[in-house]
Parts: structure tokens; C-alpha cells; sequence
């Protein structure tokens, strides 16, 4: 029983020697979301498990098996993250090259994203702090409707917490995919350009994936309004905060 | 691929020393892109080097965000008792914002006659 004891040993010092570096933590959540990117392929595509629902479960279950904790994870995989920033400042790339659509609609546009983006945050805000929410769940809340990158920054900026933002991002991303169609057709909503924009400008990135599937122009209108919320918010949302305390 | 990303770090930069000597509550990041997309407003062009990095970037933003949605699940105490109103309050209000704006936007531009 001795070598068993001793090659366990072994082991643990060997897991914590490659935890140490960024090493084994960056390794782990390449390789994670390359299986959960396999699973995804591999059962057509279901809309219940994005890949990076799947490949997180699989890294949360690394991480309680390994003898290191969440934030010694985080601290290798920062090197990931890192490139959010670099990502978010490339987000002006598409928003120019979408832009020329605003002209065609230029009015009502300006008025759905003025009226529009404040109701997509403020609703599930009013419906949270009624339900007697935390403040810092209410502050992670805030960004839902902003496409990931931003929504980190923002949530982090306000004092809400980072992790819970992309979760919460995610969801209403899934949401506004799946049911803004559904409503359009209930409303008897036709026009492309109008669907296309209520997708981009409530379920971000997710909706904008899915609206590119229904036709290139509602994937177009989407694409813009994705990024005009993603600004209007991120100058909006800390000046009324910052109003409001 | 490397000019398009030193010219991508540039504006971080320059967004991150912007929000640190003003105080702005708009993070680094945002500021930069904000500025690359005047920039690229201004020029009214965009070189083929800087549309596939960008592409490159955008379409692993599953990945980048993967360490960060990790934590979700560590948060432990932090989430107790807030998970039912958090979940009841996004469906509920994103269904409802779908409705309020869809309207108004048809409306909008019916009313344009466009």
C-alpha cells in the first residue's frame, strides 16, 4: 500500500507543478472546449447544449477533481481571457461594415435603439429587484442583453460579478434567439430588417448566429444592432449608475 | 495577421490610457473600439488583414469567455436564494422587452412607410 500512497503523492505534485504555470489550466480549457465543440457536432447541433455549456461542466468537473481550486485555475487561464480585450476592440470591424444598413431605416432605428435598449436591461432589472434580488446579482444583471466581451467589462465595472454576467449573457442570448421569431410571427411581424434588428438588440451574438441562418439581411440588421446596443449600453449604463449613487 | 493585431493593441491601449486619465466609467476595451470604429469611419476603409483578424477573434469568443463562465459555478454561497428570481427575471423580461420593441419598431416603420 505504500507505493500507492507514494505514487498518489507523486501525482498531486505533479498536478500542482503544472498548475502552477499557466501551463496545465490553458492545456485543460483547450482541450475541454475542443470535446465540448465534438459533442456539439456530434448530436446535430441542439440548441439545449452550446458548446460552451458542455465544455464548461467538463472543466468544472476537472477543476473538483484536481487537488487546485477555482482561482488557481483562473489564474493560468487569464491568459485566455486576455484576449477579450483585443476581441471587444475588434467588435468595430463588423459594426462598420454593417453600418451602411442604418440609413435605409435610419428613424426608426435611432428611436427603437434609444427606447429599445434601456427596456431590454431595465425590465429584468424592475422584475429582479422586486423579487428582492442581491445588488450584486442586479449589477451582473444589467448588461444581459450586450454581447459577452462588453457585458464582462460592464458587469465588472458596475460591481456585479464577471462569471455570472457571461452566464446571464448567455441565457438571454438563447432567449432572444429562439423566441423572437415565434413573437414576430404572433405579431404578424414580417419585415426581415425589423426582426432581424429586435434580435441583434436582444439576444446579442447568440441571436445574430441565428438570424444569419434565417436570411442574410435579418442576419445584417441583427449584426448592426448588436453592435449599437453593445455601445449605447456601455456609455448608458455606468452614467445612470453612477447618477444613480 | 500581425499588423492588424499590433494595429487592434494600439487602440486598447490608447482606450485603456484613456478611461485611466479620465475617469470615464466606460472600460478600456469599449473606448478603444469606440475609437477604431471612428477611426475606420473617418477612412471609410478597412484593410483585408484587419477584416480576417477580427473575424478570427469574433468567431472564438466562445473560448475567450470560457475561464470567466467557469466561475459561475463557484460562486457558492454568493448565489443562495438568488437563483430562482435571477432566472424568472431574465425570462420574463426578455420576453416582454421582445414585445414592447417589436411593436415599436413595426410601428415605426409602417408609419415612415418604408
Amino acid at each position: 500500500m505504500d507505493w500507492l500512497l507514494a505514487l498518489n503523492d507523486t501525482l498531486i505534485g505533479l498536478i500542482l507543478h503544472l498548475a502552477d504555470s499557466p501551463l496545465l489550466p490553458v492545456a485543460m480549457t483547450l482541450v475541454a472546449f475542443q470535446i465540448g465543440i465534438w459533442l456539439f457536432n456530434r448530436l446535430k447541433h441542439p440548441a439545449w447544449l452550446p458548446p460552451i455549456v458542455s465544455s464548461g461542466l467538463i472543466l468544472v468537473g476537472l477543476i473538483l477533481l484536481m487537488p487546485i481550486d477555482y482561482n488557481q485555475y483562473f489564474q493560468g487561464a487569464r491568459w485566455i481571457s486576455f484576449l477579450l480585450g483585443p476581441a471587444t476592440v475588434a467588435l468595430a470591424i463588423p459594426l462598420f461594415l454593417q453600418f451602411h444598413h442604418i440609413r435605409q431605416l435610419f428613424m426608426p432605428i435611432t428611436i427603437t435603439l434609444f427606447i429599445g435598449a434601456p427596456l431590454a436591461a431595465g425590465l429584468s432589472l424592475a422584475i429582479a429587484w422586486m423579487l428582492g434580488a442581491d445588488l450584486t446579482v442586479i449589477l451582473s444583471l444589467a448588461p444581459k442583453s450586450v454581447t459577452a466581451p462588453i457585458a464582462v467589462s460592464l458587469a465588472e465595472i458596475l460591481g456585479g460579478i464577471g462569471g455570472l454576467a457571461v452566464g446571464i449573457v448567455a441565457i438571454t442570448g438563447v432567449i432572444g434567439s429562439v423566441f423572437t421569431p415565434i413573437i414576430s410571427r404572433w405579431l404578424k411581424c414580417e419585415d426581415e430588417r425589423v426582426i432581424g434588428f429586435i434580435m441583434g438588440m436582444n439576444g446579442h451574438g447568440i441571436a445574430t448566429a441565428r438570424a444569419f441562418e434565417i436570411s442574410p439581411k435579418t442576419g445584417a440588421f441583427s449584426s448592426l444592432a448588436m453592435g449599437l446596443t453593445g455601445i449605447f449600453t456601455a456609455i448608458l449604463l455606468p452614467l445612470c449608475y453612477g447618477l444613480m449613487s | 495577421m500581425v499588423f492588424a493585431m499590433a494595429q487592434i493593441m494600439v487602440f486598447w491601449v490608447l482606450g485603456e490610457s484613456l478611461h485611466y486619465l479620465t475617469d470615464i466609467p466606460i472600460s478600456g476595451s469599449v473606448l478603444g473600439m469606440l475609437m477604431l470604429f471612428f477611426y475606420l469611419m473617418i477612412r471609410q476603409n478597412i484593410s483585408l488583414d484587419l477584416e480576417k483578424t477580427s473575424q478570427a477573434l469574433i468567431s472564438q469568443l466562445t473560448l475567450l469567455l470560457l475561464p470567466g463562465g467557469v466561475g459561475l459555478f463557484f460562486l457558492g454561497e454568493r448565489m443562495q436564494g438568488q437563483w430562482l428570481p435571477l432566472l424568472i427575471s431574465i425570462f420574463v423580461g426578455s420576453i416582454l422587452s421582445i414585445i414592447l420593441s417589436l411593436l415599436l419598431m413595426k410601428q415605426l416603420v409602417k408609419r415612415k412607410g418604408l
